[in-house]
């Protein structure tokens, strides 16, 4: 299966959200996005700057979804953001309407997604990690899915 | 009890994983009160449950309502108005205590009123309390899924002064202890750990956000995980210090609202209150202020039923009614 990548470094929490912000903007409505990382790494403000892209407005806080399971942003198309890490089985999913926004017009961004793989549709994975400078993150995005390859393309060509 | 007298409401709350139901008479005293995940519960078909297996609220919510009633010895016609959560909370689960409410109100044909859930900690602190809370009231919720502070100059009209900006102050403590690999829940742990190490070992760099009242705790938890990956202190010296910048930020700002406002109580609501460091740093800010603070008694500061009766009450004196074609509120505010 094809499959394609694209590494970036960021050196500063800024410049997450620049990162987000444009895949933000290549986004339409109907994306799913896995994101991946360790505690601390700036997940949320990774999600920040995809609301931004989204035209969610500034004055709006993009927090994290850890306890509440689930915080929903309305930008040109509404934006779910989940954290599934408290869900045990996959029952638990049905229990908060999981089915009901992937079949939406909003994008969904799951954090601990994999944690249920048989739940997961295709999606595009963006992974972040820690790198040597204490401000630099790795941010890898990458992913199988035809639909994705293409916006992966159309966001560094 | 004060508040022995007076009608009788019925309360209830689906905002996130827990489904629970609170009689409350006259506002303030509690008769029941009932969380799937505190509560063993009668089985319809003899024998106890202890823990309600499903997680979910549609499956619960009969029960829970019904235990309640039980446990407070009160039959549905004694019930003068329902209260339920309008938000904020996820959508699926609020629907079904919003709905199951709603029926049920108008099936006895009495009042049925949305509450504020933020709204509802805030006034958490009120239940089952003798002495009068003086306003203005300055209040703070501190959970998993809240930080924030409000502002009362008259009863129950709270308006927000500020927020956490990213992680709420409870989800930091939590993330910070799985960091630490400490066992599930986090905060119980970390504070256990941190009973072992020095508050003052490590430096946080605080963000105070001066001239806000908002808070961010994102930052000193990504610090907290720099810290514990140099391997240079013990957990509980990083459970200890973080503990103490968590503290410090709440700490900071409720000062800065009692220095910038005329507050005659400070009243705090949500999981946190629970930490016991914390507690001595609110009693040694009512003591250095002479502003009493009132805290809710432990099983009112998770998720409860009773907080929405009590507050429903009020709003039902003033008058306030939900109408029947009124839906959830999933990201309501203060």
């Amino acid at each position: 299966m094809e499959s394609l990548s694209r590494r970036c470094i960021t050196h500063s929490p800024q410049e997450t959200i620049y990162l987000g912000e444009k895949l933000g903007r290549y986004l339409e409505g109907g994306e799913f996005i896995l994101l991946q990382g360790p505690l601390g790494v700036g997940k949320t403000v990774f999600v920040k700057g995809i609301a931004r892209g989204l035209q969610v407005p500034t004055s709006v806080y993009v927090r994290s979804p850890s306890f509440t399971l689930l915080h929903i942003y309305q930008g040109k198309v509404p934006l779910y953001h989940f954290d599934l890490f408290r869900m045990k089985q996959v029952e638990d999913l049905a229990s908060i309407g999981w089915e009901e926004y992937l079949t939406g017009e909003g994008v969904v961004v799951v954090e601990w997604g994999d944690k249920f793989p048989s739940c997961m549709p295709s999606y595009l994975s963006v992974k972040l990690d820690f790198a040597e400078e204490e401000n630099d993150r790795e941010i890898l995005l990458q992913s199988s899915d035809k639909k994705y390859i293409s916006l992966i393309k159309r966001m560094f060509p | 009890m004060p508040a022995a007298t007076g009608e009788i409401v019925l309360g209830i709350d689906t905002s996130c994983d827990d489904t629970s139901c609170g009689i409350v008479k006259g506002g303030k005293k509690v008769l029941s009160s009932v969380v799937s995940s505190q509560d063993s519960i009668h089985a319809p078909f003899g024998g106890i449950v202890p823990e309600v297996a499903s997680r979910a609220h549609v499956e619960r919510i009969a029960w829970v309502v019904e235990e309640a009633t039980e446990r407070a010895g009160v039959s549905f016609e004694q019930v003068k108005a329902i209260g339920a959560t309008q938000g904020p909370g996820l959508p699926g689960s609020l629907l079904v205590g919003w709905e199951f409410a709603k029926a049920l109100s108008f099936a006895i044909g009495i009042p049925f009123i949305g509450v504020n859930h933020i709204e509802a900690h805030l006034f958490s602190p009120f239940l089952d309390r003798e002495e009068e809370i003086d306003f203005p009231v300055l209040g703070l919720v501190i959970s998993g899924g809240h930080t924030l502070l409000a502002y009362a100059k008259e009863p129950f009209r709270f308006s927000l002064l500020g927020q956490t900006r990213d992680d709420a102050c409870g989800e930091a403590l939590d993330k910070v202890a799985r960091i630490l690999g400490l066992p599930y829940p986090g905060g119980p742990h970390l504070e256990k750990a941190a009973e072992k190490g020095s508050p003052r070992r490590i430096k946080f760099p605080t963000a105070i956000l001066p001239g806000t009242y908002d808070f961010s705790f994102s930052g000193i938890k990504t610090h907290a995980w720099r810290v514990f990956q140099e391997n240079k202190y013990s957990r509980e010296d990083i459970a200890a210090s973080f503990q103490e910048a968590v503290i410090n930020i709440l700490a900071s700002k409720l000062l800065y609202a009692i220095n910038s406002l005329p507050v005659k109580s400070i009243v705090v609501g949500g999981g946190v209150v629970a930490n016991r460091k914390l507690r001595n740093v609110l009693s040694h800010i009512q003591t250095e202020s002479n502003i009493p603070v009132y805290l809710p008694s432990p099983s009112y500061t998770v998720d409860n039923g009773a907080m929405i009766a009590g507050l429903a009450y009020y709003l039902m004196k003033e008058g306030k009614a939900s109408q029947k074609e009124e839906d959830i509120k999933p990201a309501l505010s203060l």
